[in-house]
């Protein structure tokens, strides 16, 4: 589903991310890790199609980002960490307008709103201004958007970011569900326990290079050998 | 006033840090907004020189209406100033995260009123400035002044003006909030509004400009006189007329009559700026706290408010076109700095439309064509100078508001080029069909060849002008600026208007000898040449294509950088 071969992202002389090279398939929830400035958003916003990439590829289900942006970017769904929306529209309109960039035919569009209103429950604040939500209801109403289309790729920085415990559980759940129905998820965190709990495959990357990227399996093995858990370990490889 | 300075010198280290990264394209960006600046201060300072001797010794209108003209410029200068104040600072004063913040810290309310007064006046005068600095060093040069001309007029006569202008329009603003907290913002904005369009209109009523040339007419050929008798007296309270009147007695190197005009200039600029710091002190927190009412109240009707663009509604439009159509509709109506701006530059339209209508009578009175050229120049470049206003406050910030939700753009499967493309077409048309408006109204006095051609280049100018400001806009976008008034006085739309205002010195050369010839012809019966008119049309209709290809690509291209 997501390939990334040989990418590498420079700002002026300063190597955001180097040579980085990942394949995600269908179904994998892959949980990228790594401190604050590694690279992860710098990663999220190439595959987004925010960023080019300096050199190297990236490809959704075969589809170049850079070279064929429309077909591929039809296939991602894209929750950032800061969720800037439209603050004079309410949370349905900005919905709808979400679904009318996808081109979802109206009536289905209708349908799928009301369906994904419910389960984020976002209630009655769908139909007011974005700028009177909180930070949490903003992230709902961001994640609703992302799943108009029904994405093959989710790309999620940063989830659980001035979420409340409910928000968080629900945000969970959805995204195991994307998972669990075939979808690839790529989700950048700070949250050790949400990686560990959620995800089926996990990436570490420091200073802008990946330095472990296995399955969880994997991960446990190496915990279970050296007796230690997910933080000690993952501040021991980033130390 | 240690806190004020102390948040003063960070804002100029955080002004003078915005370009810091050095590199090949941010060095050509600064050299060539340098050299527009140089060249447009030149050009400033040669048109202001050539544009006095011009009236003086071929027009011959003498120097007291030279003045008179200058009085009216700078009426048009203050409502400008007091207007743009009064709209940027709700958001300055009421809006600003950096408000939200200061608030939080022990620096008391009027204190933080003077640093976002302060901030407001200067970020937005910057290039006012520019051009006022410019005008003054081509008047002085004309009238052979000496140096301490410079500074005695921009420190004693121009600044205080402004100042003036400014805190007028922070203290109508604290006044509409404060009696918005009684009476609600939509009947105050609406009282206050009509009183103040009643006031704008009795000055032209007071000051007949056109009478006022009539009656000096009657004295021609000596006309180089003192006409001050000919004037309504009530005119003589206004800050424009001691301006004008100052430099009307510097100009006679008679100072001694200047300094009482100097005098009550800079004392009413004290006692302006003294009022609204007093106003602020009493009322700054009060009205701040209405300001949160009142954004409320301007959001409560959000339910069911243009039901008939509802986006649930069906559609003939596909649903990219439809999203773009009504996020554009919505976003422009739900700000109220975006509408409140476009029926206050509508209102301007309105005025400089209906003041027009008197034009006739000076054509026809007219004892030379250099005359009759130099109205028919003026009300060609005023009509460019408002579709240029419009397209830099509309249309300039159009890229770099993409930012509020770029993530989702950028990362949705739309083809970019096509949605600016779109967007713009939609201000185009707009800007477009005003412009149009307003070339055929304020050219149905001319003869009709002229106003047709009047009608062509208007036509030619907007295209050139809406894709000048779409690209410049693009080169210079921000996205993290939210605020598009913020964003068309930044630096960038400041090169942009100083463009706009070497495009005006542009077009004032390719008019000017096809109209005299035109007025000539006419004057003294000869074969009147509609091709030597269209020449104009010619030149333009080049340069709107050269312009706009290359606006326009810059634009779309400015739009795949990283961000």
């Amino acid at each position: 589903m997501l390939e990334i071969i040989n990418v590498t992202k420079k700002f002026g002389s300063f190597t955001a991310v180097n040579n980085l090279n990942l394949k995600i398939e269908a179904g994998d929830f892959f949980g990228f890790l790594g401190q604050n400035g590694a690279g992860k958003t710098t990663t999220i916003k190439m595959i987004s199609g925010l960023y080019n990439p300096t050199f190297g590829k990236i490809r959704i289900n075969g589809f170049d980002i850079n070279k064929d942006p429309i077909k591929a970017k039809s296939l991602i769904g894209y929750i950032p960490d800061q969720p800037f929306i439209y603050e004079k529209l309410t949370g349905r309109e900005f919905l709808f307008f979400c679904g009318g960039l996808y081109s979802i035919e109206k009536l289905i569009l209708k349908n799928r709103i009301d369906e994904i209103i419910e389960k984020l429950e976002i209630g009655d604040w769908v139909d007011k201004r974005t700028e009177e939500y909180s930070q949490g209801m903003k992230q709902r109403i961001t994640i609703a958007s992302a799943l108009l289309h029904d994405p093959k790729l989710l790309l999620v920085d940063e989830p659980m970011v001035g979420l409340d415990p409910q928000s968080a559980l629900i945000v969970k759940n959805i995204l195991t569900e994307k998972a669990q129905n075939g979808a690839a998820v790529f989700m950048s965190t700070h949250s050790l326990n949400v990686a560990e709990e959620i995800c089926t495959r996990i990436g570490i990357i420091k200073d802008g290079n990946m330095i472990f990227s296995d399955t969880k399996e994997v991960l446990e093995n190496i915990k279970g050998n050296d007796n230690q858990n997910l933080e000690s370990l993952f501040l021991q490889l980033t130390k | 006033m240690k806190h004020v300075f102390h948040i003063l010198l960070y804002k100029i280290l955080i002004f003078l840090k915005v370009n810091s990264p050095i590199n090949f394209y941010s060095i050509l960006k600064s050299l060539g907004s340098g050299i527009v600046y140089i060249a447009f201060a030149y050009g400033c300072f040669v048109m202001t020189f050539n544009t006095i001797d011009y009236l003086l010794v071929t027009v011959k209108i003498g120097s007291f209406l030279l003045h008179r003209f200058i009085l009216i410029v700078l009426f048009i200068f203050f409502i400008a100033i007091n207007v743009g104040n009064m709209v940027v600072s709700f958001s300055t004063l009421y809006k600003s995260k950096e408000v939200f913040f200061l608030i939080t810290k022990p620096i008391s309310f009027t204190k933080i009123f003077l640093i976002k007064f302060l901030d407001n006046f200067f970020y937005s005068s910057a290039t006012l400035l520019l051009i006022i600095t410019s005008v003054l060093l081509g008047y002085g040069y004309y009238f052979d002044l000496n140096f301490w001309f410079y500074p005695f007029a921009l420190f004693f006569l121009i600044l205080p003006f402004m100042f003036t202008a400014g805190a007028l329009g922070v203290i109508v603003l604290l006044i509409v909030l404060i009696m918005s907290g009684r009476w609600g913002i939509k009947k105050v904005i609406v009282s206050i509004g009509l009183i103040y369009i009643v006031s704008v209109v009795s000055f032209y009523f007071i000051s007949n400009p056109i009478h006022l040339v009539e009656r000096v007419f009657d004295y021609y050929p000596n006309i180089d006189q003192y006409f001050g008798f000919l004037e309504n007296s009530s005119i003589k309270f206004l800050p424009n007329y001691w301006i004008s009147e100052s430099l009307y007695w510097t100009s006679q190197h008679k100072i001694e009559r200047a300094i009482p005009f100097v005098y009550a200039n800079i004392i009413t600029s004290l006692l302006v700026f003294g009022a609204a710091l007093l106003i602020a002190n009493k009322f700054y927190y009060k009205t701040w706290l209405t300001s949160l009412k009142v954004n409320a109240e301007l959001k409560s009707k959000t339910k069911n408010q243009f039901s008939i663009l509802g986006f649930h509604k069906k559609s003939y439009l596909n649903g990219f076109d439809e999203s773009i159509l009504k996020r554009e509709f919505y976003l422009f109506f739900r700000e109220p700095s975006q509408w409140l701006h476009l029926l206050v530059m509508l209102f301007l339209i309105t005025v400089f439309i209906s003041s027009i209508s008197g034009i006739d009578f000076i054509i026809e009175k007219a004892y030379n064509e250099y005359l009759k050229t130099l109205v028919y120049l003026i009300v060609s470049l005023f009509n460019i100078f408002l579709v240029a206003s419009f397209s830099l406050r509309f249309v300039f910030p159009l890229i770099s508001l993409e930012g509020e939700a770029l993530w989702k753009i950028r990362s949705a499967p739309i083809n970019f080029n096509s949605l600016l493309r779109k967007r713009l077409t939609i201000y185009f048309l707009i800007i477009f069909f005003i412009g149009q408006l307003i070339s055929f109204f304020s050219n149905l006095q001319f003869p009709v060849a002229l106003s047709l051609v009047a009608q062509l280049n208007s036509a030619l100018t907007s295209i050139t002008l809406i894709s000048l400001n779409f690209g410049m806009g693009g080169i210079f976008a921000n996205y993290r600026e939210r605020n598009a008034i913020r964003l068309a006085s930044s630096s960038g739309a400041s090169i942009t208007f100083l463009l706009t205002l070497i495009y005006l010195l542009i077009i004032i050369v390719v008019l000017f000898f096809p109209v005299s010839n035109y007025f000539y012809s006419e004057a003294n019966g000869l074969n009147i040449s509609i091709w030597n008119l269209l020449s104009t049309s010619i030149v333009l209709a080049v340069l709107a294509l050269i312009v706009s290809y290359t606006f326009i690509k810059l634009g779309l291209k400015s739009f795949r950088q990283d961000v």
